[in-house]
């Protein structure tokens, strides 16, 4: 993504700490409600998944469409903006 | 049904045709009587019966290695049946092992990664692409109400007209090629699996709409390694490539965090040049402006000052002078008075 929302900029100011997984760009009320079914309760969680997946853009995305039906935008949202957060502060 | 070995004589005609039907068998003529049907089941069923207990386990281990998406693999693809059966079968390390052979950076392969590695080993050994795989029929029921707009989603929702009619899809064609272009224009290195089936038509449209983005269509087809980072590298053409991808992102200096101020951090979108320049004049011009007024005012006193030293008629030091020669002048003639009160006067004068 060459833009990015204000969600995007929200998340990645500062550590993620507590967040919810619907502070994450890309992911909205349905999507969060069908990650924290899934166990991903928390922006932290999925964050493991990215970084177990060694940051893999590709395999990320791919991940969380198959996981809770993301389409592409919004799966390449929350991609960048979790590769970001790592480039940051990790 | 299941294909026992009971005495055909037995089963009914109708139920004999049927079995025979099931097990692909061409069926006699219509008028012949039981008996044909009779021995083309034994001769047929019979000699298969073996062979389907041994197929079906073949069926069953091979449904409880893998998962769902086997399943409509082995719909979809006649070829790489073998592969696909094999990918799933193959233990933590020996996947790795295959993986790192096409030079895939593989992380751990642990439960929520497995699928996802096998996956990405059936499309290395499947040179063509095949369908994509996402939640098709998720995009239909799931959409993110943000800032950004919902267009894409229903465009989404009609390329995969397995959720809508036929009809309703070739209406729309040219509205989700649109559509279309502009998901690939934000995403180029993600879309490439939900848009693949789509690209041949598309190349077209691409370069009308898009020209920066349009080599990207024609590389898609053939494969997917090459393409993330071709169209990469065509669009970031002085970043190196890394095991992952390129990253087009350059490493930042960590603002925004302990303390230090957010409104930084993305210091090209809230300030055009413009105000930039305003801003710095600003920071020179105000303290120069009080400068300049203190300056004056201190000039104009000493010019006040100045004058009434060399005692221009005008100033009010030279009526006070002159009151004081009128004082002079009293005092002159009281002074004749009694010299006595002098030293008073003098005094008061003074």
């Amino acid at each position: 993504m060459l833009t990015t929302s204000q969600k995007h900029r929200d998340f990645v100011a500062e550590p993620m700490a507590e967040k919810p997984v619907t502070a994450l760009a890309g992911i909205g009320d349905v999507l969060g409600k069908k990650l924290e079914e899934l166990g991903f309760d928390k922006a932290y969680v999925v964050l493991g998944q990215f970084l177990v997946l060694k940051k893999d853009v590709e395999l990320f995305t791919e991940w969380l469409k198959d996981i809770c039906g993301a389409n592409s935008r919004q799966a390449a949202s929350c991609t960048q903006c979790l590769k970001e957060w790592c480039d940051a502060f990790l | 049904m299941p294909s026992f070995v009971e005495d055909p004589a037995q089963l009914s005609k109708r139920r004999l045709r049927s079995e025979l039907a099931a097990h692909s068998v061409p069926l006699p003529a219509a008028d012949s009587g039981k008996e044909a049907y009779v021995e083309l089941y034994r001769r047929h069923v019979a000699a298969r019966s073996g062979a389907d207990f041994s197929s079906d386990e073949d069926e069953g281990r091979g449904q409880a290695g893998g998962s769902g998406e086997e399943a409509s693999i082995r719909d979809e693809g006649q070829k790489t049946e073998l592969e696909v059966m094999d990918v799933s079968q193959l233990t933590d390390v020996e996947l790795k092992a295959r993986l790192l052979q096409y030079g895939v950076n593989v992380g751990p392969i642990v439960a929520s990664t497995r699928t996802l590695y096998e996956k990405k080993l059936r499309i290395l050994l499947k040179p063509v692409s095949q369908p994509p795989l996402n939640g098709a029929g998720y995009a239909a029921q799931y959409s993110d109400v943000e800032d950004e707009d919902d267009d894409d989603d229903d465009d989404e929702e009609r390329d995969y007209g397995s959720v809508h009619a036929g009809g309703h899809l070739e209406a729309d064609e040219e509205q989700d090629q649109e559509g279309h272009n502009q998901l690939e224009s934000r995403s180029p290195d993600i879309s490439k699996v939900a848009t693949g089936t789509k690209d041949l038509m598309k190349d077209k449209n691409a370069t009308r709409k898009s020209p920066a983005f349009s080599p990207k269509p024609s590389v898609f087809r053939p494969q997917f390694k090459e393409p993330v980072s071709d169209i990469l590298m065509e669009m970031f053409p002085g970043t190196e490539p890394t095991p992952t991808g390129i990253s087009a992102t350059c490493r930042r200096p960590i603002k925004g965090a302990a303390g230090r101020p957010v409104q930084f951090k993305y210091p090209d979108t809230p300030s055009s040049p413009g105000t930039k320049e305003r801003r710095e004049l600003q920071r020179h011009l105000v303290p120069t402006w009080i400068q300049m007024l203190v300056f004056l005012l201190v000039a104009f006193l000493f010019y006040l000052i100045f004058s009434a030293m060399q005692g221009v008629p005008d100033s009010p030091s030279a009526v006070l002078l002159h009151r004081s020669g009128h004082e002079g002048e009293l005092l002159g003639d009281l002074s004749s008075f009694a010299t006595s009160e002098d030293p008073p006067l003098v005094s008061g004068e003074e």
